[in-house]
């Protein structure tokens, strides 16, 4: 899987792409909370490209989620599509985190 | 007695003599030369009568010509100079002129010798002494006593010693005291009996100051082969010795912490020979280290690789520069197994030529038994958890059958039902904690006991799964959170109804619904105050429904016909895909059956 990063005015892009399983969601998971811990609070990810997370994914999300609104700041998902919108929808993460088209 | 005398003419002798004799006048023109002149300069007798002797001398030196004839004219002179033949070649002279009476004319007679050999072998010999006296080396030269007669300028500034203070001297005045006794006298004997010697001095300044010399002495004889001096050459190689000190120092310690290694390291050439190895490593073996020198580690130590492409000189000709892998070995000392890590590097020699290996040996027979130890601690685990969960059963109302296959010994999956004859509600549900390892697998214990609790509380499913996420929050770890489907089949009413928190899809295999059935609800543990939806549809003898964790219903998603087979077929299916090669999660499901 791809996970490209930018930082823009101290927000967080995440741009990923690709299946997102157990190792990958790891690795995510230590490269956000670098972010969190030199202090970034925004972030924004984009899940366009993503066909596929499992629970480990999910967990990624809503552990940089908690720390993030910790920190006063929050995590919007945007680009949802297929079965991932319709994981997040069965699931009501819709109601976790700010979603965006 | 007679006389000693031969009768000739005077003019004879002048001619038959070797050297030119020139009568020259006062103004300096020539009166008369001999036969040697004209062979010499080149010019006949008549080219040279009338000729001025300036015509005879080189640019450079005519100018002393007047100064030189009054010399000759006053007291006589003797002088050298140089003199021009006819083909324009320079000749080096000695003059030696001086005034007489001859015909009656007060004139100057001149007897002049080429001396060009003289003065070729004066070149030489000035060339060779300069060779001595500007020599970068120390030239000493003693007679056969050993007495020093002349030392050069490069000695003069070595040693710190003037000329005056070493010429008589023996040349032990520079001895350090650090060289045996034998040495000096095996040189002494060497070169008294006409050899050459050669060594290395460690001799002393004039300032005290220690320094090393490589010295070749040799004897010094005349024509006849007799000795008549000797002559020692000498060259300042203190920095080398230094240079060669600091090298063995660095060895030794360089020798001393791969010595020092707990590891076995040795390094091997390219046909696996030991070329050296530190006694971590001969230990190993059983044998010490000037024994295995030369032995093929191939043939101590068999890998099993030899002859694959995994034998290690083929990885590293290859191109692999750095690389691992473990090997069974038996101790030498006490014949039990042991487990080796084994590294391999490159070697290369100082010209950057690869020449063999470096390999080094770990001994982690601790580490695998450590972690057989705990492998089996997590099967015995696994074990456990799985002695937790129910088993299939076969019940008045129903059959249930379960699937658990733990992706990795232990499971984050957890299931479980109950019947409650009283109310005639079979109720079970299926849990799936995210996260994998002991911790996780420990974690869904907590939900084992908070979903029997809910099982006895009056509470609709929904209010259940309400209960039971708001119980759960403070037994959760950081982070984490879990997905469950709850439902409850009524027998009274005979309708099933079902919630979801997380695990939002089951199968039906039903009159009232065929296939899969979906129903939104979130997650266990990541909000304090969550809503569940509950739905419902009736049930008649026969339906079959299939709850399993998403481990194994994304392994089913693009093959639904378990919903065309037969109850016990199904479960057969659902069992085998658990185990499918496919499958990165704990796959578990609880099958029921209206009977």
């Amino acid at each position: 899987m791809k996970q490209e990063f930018n930082v823009i005015n101290g927000q967080v892009n995440v741009g990923l792409a690709g299946s997102l399983y157990v190792e990958e969601a790891a690795i995510l998971r230590e490269r956000l909370l670098e972010y969190i811990h030199s202090g970034h609070r925004d972030f924004v990810v984009d899940m366009k490209g993503v066909d596929y997370i499992d629970s480990s994914g999910l967990g990624v999300l809503v552990a940089i989620q908690k720390r993030a609104l910790q920190n006063g700041g929050r995590v919007i998902i945007k680009g949802l599509q297929g079965t991932v919108k319709e994981l997040f929808e069965m699931t009501r993460l819709t109601k976790v985190f700010d979603i965006q088209a | 007695m007679e006389e000693a005398s031969i009768h000739c003419r005077d003019t004879d002798i002048a001619e038959a003599a070797r050297d030119i004799i020139l009568v020259v006048d006062l103004e300096g023109k020539i009166l008369k030369a001999n036969e040697a002149a004209s062979l010499v300069y080149g010019y006949t007798r008549e080219e040279l009568i009338g000729m001025s002797i300036f015509n005879l001398r080189t640019p450079e030196t005519a100018q002393q010509v007047y100064a030189q004839m009054q010399q000759a004219n006053s007291e006589g002179t003797t002088f050298e100079t140089w003199h021009r033949r006819k083909d324009g070649k320079a000749i080096p002279v000695e003059v030696s002129s001086k005034r007489a009476l001859i015909g009656n004319k007060i004139v100057l007679l001149s007897t002049i010798r080429d001396i060009s050999s003289r003065v070729n072998r004066d070149a030489e010999l000035r060339k060779l002494s300069a060779a001595v006296e500007q020599s970068p080396v120390s030239v000493v030269i003693t007679d056969l006593k050993g007495s020093i007669e002349y030392v050069n300028p490069k000695f003069i500034e070595v040693t710190g010693y003037t000329l005056t203070e070493v010429i008589g001297q023996n040349p032990r005045i520079l001895k350090s005291g650090f060289q045996p006794p034998e040495m000096y006298q095996e040189l002494w004997n060497t070169i008294t009996s006409g050899r050459e010697w050669r060594g290395e001095f460690h001799n002393k300044k004039k300032n005290g100051e220690l320094f090393w010399e490589m010295a070749s002495i040799s004897p010094i004889r005349t024509a006849t082969g007799e000795i008549t001096h000797f002559i020692a050459v000498k060259e300042d190689i203190t920095e080398r010795k230094k240079a060669d000190e600091a090298l063995l120092q660095a060895h030794a310690e360089l020798s001393q912490i791969i010595e020092s290694a707990g590891d076995g390291i040795c390094v091997v050439d390219l046909e696996a020979r030991i070329i050296r190895a530190n006694s971590a490593f001969a230990a190993m073996c059983g044998a010490p280290v000037e024994q295995l020198v030369g032995e093929k580690t191939c043939e101590l130590f068999p890998c099993g690789f030899c002859e694959t492409p995994n034998c290690s000189f083929v990885r590293m000709l290859q191109g692999e520069s750095r690389f691992e892998f473990d090997q069974e070995v038996i101790d030498a000392a006490t014949g039990k197994k042991r487990h080796w890590l084994v590294s391999i590097s490159r070697f290369y020699d100082a010209a950057g030529e690869l020449t063999g290996m470096v390999k080094k040996y770990k001994d982690i027979t601790e580490r695998i038994r450590m972690q057989e130890a705990m492998q089996r601690d997590l099967q015995l685990a696994g074990k456990i958890q799985r002695g937790f969960l129910p088993c299939k059963a076969n019940l008045e109302t129903v059959i249930v059958d379960t699937v658990y296959e733990p992706y990795h010994h232990v499971s984050g999956d957890v299931f479980d039902y109950a019947w409650d004859g009283r109310r005639r509600i079979f109720a079970g549900y299926v849990a799936d904690m995210m996260g994998h390892g002991v911790g996780t697998a420990l974690q869904t214990s907590a939900l084992r006991v908070l979903f029997r609790q809910a099982f006895e509380k009056a509470l609709s499913p929904k209010s259940k799964l309400a209960w039971i996420n708001r119980a759960a929050m403070p037994y959760f770890a950081e982070d984490t959170f879990a997905a469950a489907i709850y439902f409850e089949l009524d027998f009274a009413r005979n309708s099933l109804t079902y919630s979801a928190a997380g695990i939002n899809y089951f199968l039906a295999s039903a009159d009232a619904r065929h296939g899969v059935v979906s129903i939104p609800g979130p997650f266990l543990g990541i909000a304090d105050q969550e809503d569940y939806e509950e739905h419902w549809f009736s049930f008649r003898a026969g339906d079959s429904f299939y709850f399993m964790s998403d481990g194994l219903f994304d392994l089913l998603r693009s093959d639904m016909q378990v919903n065309s087979l037969v109850f016990q077929e199904a479960c057969g299916f659902l069992r085998m895909m658990a185990k499918s090669s496919m499958r990165r999660d704990d796959a578990s499901a609880l099958c029921i059956h209206i009977k």
